[in-house]
């Protein structure tokens, strides 16, 4: 059973205490059996302090050192992480099929983007690090990551001579976009202690997989005499010719590694600045069924994104 | 130490920098698409022009290109009042104006005269004709009066012919008759002539004008390349006729003539020769003939000139056809709507009368055909009306690019 130490408690708020501690329990099981292993193998006994002093042995002083094995100790390290992301669309120039010929006072023609935590995604990562010198290290990092941002708009139509005649359409976009990602990092462990806080960054790479969009559409109509109120259907669709294939940008983030025998347990925060316009804008105008069923065309624009990862790194 | 490091910098890069290089060289190499794209907003868009207002309907006529690169919408409003909406190269809203009396139901299309463009319209008391300028340096709008036609009644349509002078087709609701007017370019009246209705069909043409829900038949004026011959699209007897005449005096050369109001000729434009791009109706079926051979000296009967029949084309639809330059071929391009409420582009190639191919506008809620203009840069400016929400009339502006309007006869 995990205590939480007050140490502990003032690095992890309340609703983080469940992932670490799941995290913590994987330590402990890593660390017994990591132990266990090398009893059989006989080539290093006792802790893994033992192992990373034959390490260091091995590599010279350039090796990472206290940390208490695993990745640290060796150049090569292995691994895989996943976790949640959130997007931010960063809209440069807005786009609308609609022009009004009368200001519009009960309409929000201009998309209303959501916030980032509205924007929930999921990213898998392969990792692949090598360690340069005492605490530095690079690391190819393989994603695929699963980015969603989403507006809303609406319109309405009033008889201003009969209240009662009026429409308004409420329309929700939902984006989900897939790109298989080669962020390449530059890592630099901060503290040569078992529980070692690190940063790291660098630049990336995304090539597009596929990209959906959903359209939810509900309403209120007066005009039949009487209020009815709908939720129209929601539809679904490919827009992959939307959106470029490419997308590159930077990174920067940083985290806590915990090194338990040959394994680093890793929690982590990324945060990507996209750096290109992310639309096809030769495409803008393409797709008769967004246009005309949904009067929507996509926006200039750039992604950010804010990824929260955790995951284990082997050292070999 | 130095030493020490250097080997072993020198030992473990090495493959990483080849790594890194390889990964640097993909991004760049297949970095390449994800530019913005090289397609100004101005080459290609889509446009809906929209308003809060319940009740008010559009319907457009006609598209130009203004000379300052925005363009000129000529469109009802409410039916019969006249509407001009101007917007800029990129489609935005500049401003709009709406005529009602006196100058009522405008016609067919904007003309380039001087500079200016101009329309005709009708008075909707006394349903005599004026001739109006829009007035673009007026942020209103408001078109100027150039001239009244008195004794031009019941303004049907109006095309510009090879010598840059105007016809006018009407109707003489006091001798029941089709009457063609030629206009030399001032405007001066060069003739009239009179072509005799043996039916009472004001009711018909009131139906135009109102917009009452009957059918709106396709009136049309045109000419000859060389301007030898005229063609008005009408009444005439007892049908809706496609008459020839001549074009000094107006005098009946041969008819195509219809089945009362359920057969007749929808569309047409002079090829070479006796040649005719066409399209007609026969009761809900629409055929079209990019290629005919026409007698116009003869009285032959329109449902036997034959055709490509096109299922889909929405009976009573509105057909235009024009000829077309498009990046060194010779189409002839016409314009409709389909029976699945989208407006659609036919291009066929003039010289032997084969269907290039088709292009389709709007989706989901319906679309009516407006008009098509070349533009500027080489492409295409459609409008039509589309019903946003599937019950508000708005007019939808499609520009496209000359690059997809070469790759439309590719």
């Amino acid at each position: 059973m995990l205590i939480f130490t007050n140490w502990e408690k003032t690095f992890f708020p309340n609703h983080m205490k469940g992932s670490v501690a799941f995290l913590l329990s994987l330590m402990l099981i890593f660390n017994v059996k990591g132990q266990e292993m090398n009893k059989r193998t006989g080539l290093i006994k006792g802790s893994t302090y033992n192992t990373e002093r034959s390490n260091k042995k091995k590599f010279g002083s350039f090796a990472g050192d206290g940390s208490g094995g695993g990745v640290g100790s060796t150049r090569w390290g292995f691994g895989i992480k996943g976790g949640i992301n959130m997007t931010q669309a960063s809209p440069d120039d807005q786009f609308s099929v609609f022009s009004y010929t009368i200001q519009p006072e009960n309409t929000l023609a201009e998309k209303e983007y959501y916030n980032s935590s509205e924007n929930k995604g999921f990213q898998v990562t392969f990792i692949a690090k090598y360690t340069l010198f005492n605490n530095l290290s690079i690391s190819l990092q393989p994603t695929f990551a699963s980015y969603k941002y989403g507006y809303e708009n609406n319109y309405a139509w009033l008889d201003f001579e009969n209240n009662n005649n009026s429409l308004f359409l409420f329309y929700k976009h939902e984006q989900t976009l897939n790109y298989i990602e080669a962020p390449l990092l530059l890592r630099y462990d901060i503290l040569n202690t078992p529980i070692r806080p690190f940063v790291h960054g660098g630049g990336y790479y995304g090539r597009l997989l596929s990209a959906l969009k959903k359209v939810d559409v509900s309403g209120q109509d007066n005009a039949s005499g009487a209020t009815e109120e709908f939720n129209g259907a929601t539809s679904t669709l490919g827009v992959d010719d939307q959106y470029t294939k490419s997308q590159y940008g930077i990174i920067a983030g940083g985290g806590i590694s915990l090194s338990v025998g040959p394994a680093n347990f890793e929690l982590g925060v990324d945060y990507k600045i996209g750096l290109n316009n992310i639309i096809d804008e030769s495409n803008r105008f393409k797709d008769n069924t967004l246009i005309s069923g949904s009067y929507d065309i996509l926006d200039n624009m750039k992604l950010k994104n804010l990824s929260i990862s955790m995951g284990v790194v082997f050292g070999i | 130490m130095k030493i020490i490091l250097r080997k072993y910098i020198k030992k473990t890069t090495g493959p990483w920098l080849l790594l890194i290089s390889t990964i640097i060289s993909g991004f760049v190499i297949t970095g390449c698409d994800s530019s913005d794209g090289d397609v100004a907003p101005k080459e290609n868009f889509v446009k809906i022009y929209n308003n809060e207002l319940f009740d008010i309907t559009y319907n457009p006529l006609d598209v130009k290109q203004a000379a300052d690169g925005s363009y000129i919408i000529l469109s009802t409003a409410n039916e019969t009042d006249t509407y001009l909406l101007r917007v800029d190269e990129f489609g935005e809203f500049i401003s709009d104006t709406t005529i009602s009396t006196p100058y009522t139901n405008p016609l067919s299309e904007l003309f380039l005269v001087n500079g200016d463009y101009h329309f005709f319209s009708m008075d909707n008391v006394t349903l005599s004709t004026y001739l109006l300028k829009v007035n673009l340096s007026d942020s209103n709008q408001t078109p100027e009066l150039v001239q009244s036609f008195p004794d031009i009644i019941y303004p049907l349509h109006a095309s510009q012919v090879p010598d840059d002078g105007f016809l006018i087709q009407s109707y003489n609701r006091d001798a029941r008759s089709t009457a063609l007017t030629k206009l030399a370019a001032n405007f001066n009246q060069s003739w009239q002539a009179e072509y005799e209705v043996l039916e009472d069909v004001e009711g018909s043409i009131i139906a135009k004008f109102a917009g009452t829900g009957e059918r709106s038949l396709p009136y049309f004026t045109g000419a000859t390349d060389d301007g030898s011959v005229y063609f008005l699209n009408g009444f005439f007897n007892f049908s809706f006729s496609l008459l020839f005449v001549n074009g000094s005096n107006g005098d009946l050369i041969g008819t195509l003539n219809g089945l009362r109001e359920e057969t007749g000729i929808s569309a047409a434009v002079h090829l070479t020769g006796d040649q005719y791009a066409l399209s007609r109706f026969s009761f809900e079926e629409n055929f079209i003939l990019p290629n005919g051979a026409v007698n116009i000296q003869g009285n032959d009967f329109s449902g036997e000139i034959g055709g490509n029949e096109f299922p889909e084309i929405q009976p009573e639809a509105k057909v235009v056809v024009k000829k077309l330059d498009i990046n060194g071929t010779n189409a002839i391009v016409y314009g409709t709507e389909t029976k699945s409420k989208q407006m659609v582009l036919y291009i066929y190639d003039a010289t032997d009368g084969s269907l290039i191919n088709a292009k389709y506008f709007g989706n989901t809620n319906p679309y009516e055909f407006g008009n098509f203009a070349l533009t500027d840069d080489g492409g295409l400016a459609i409008v039509g009306r589309t019903f946003v929400a599937g019950r508000f009339p708005r007019i939808a502006f499609f520009k496209m690019s000359q690059e997809e309007v070469n790759s439309l006869i590719q």
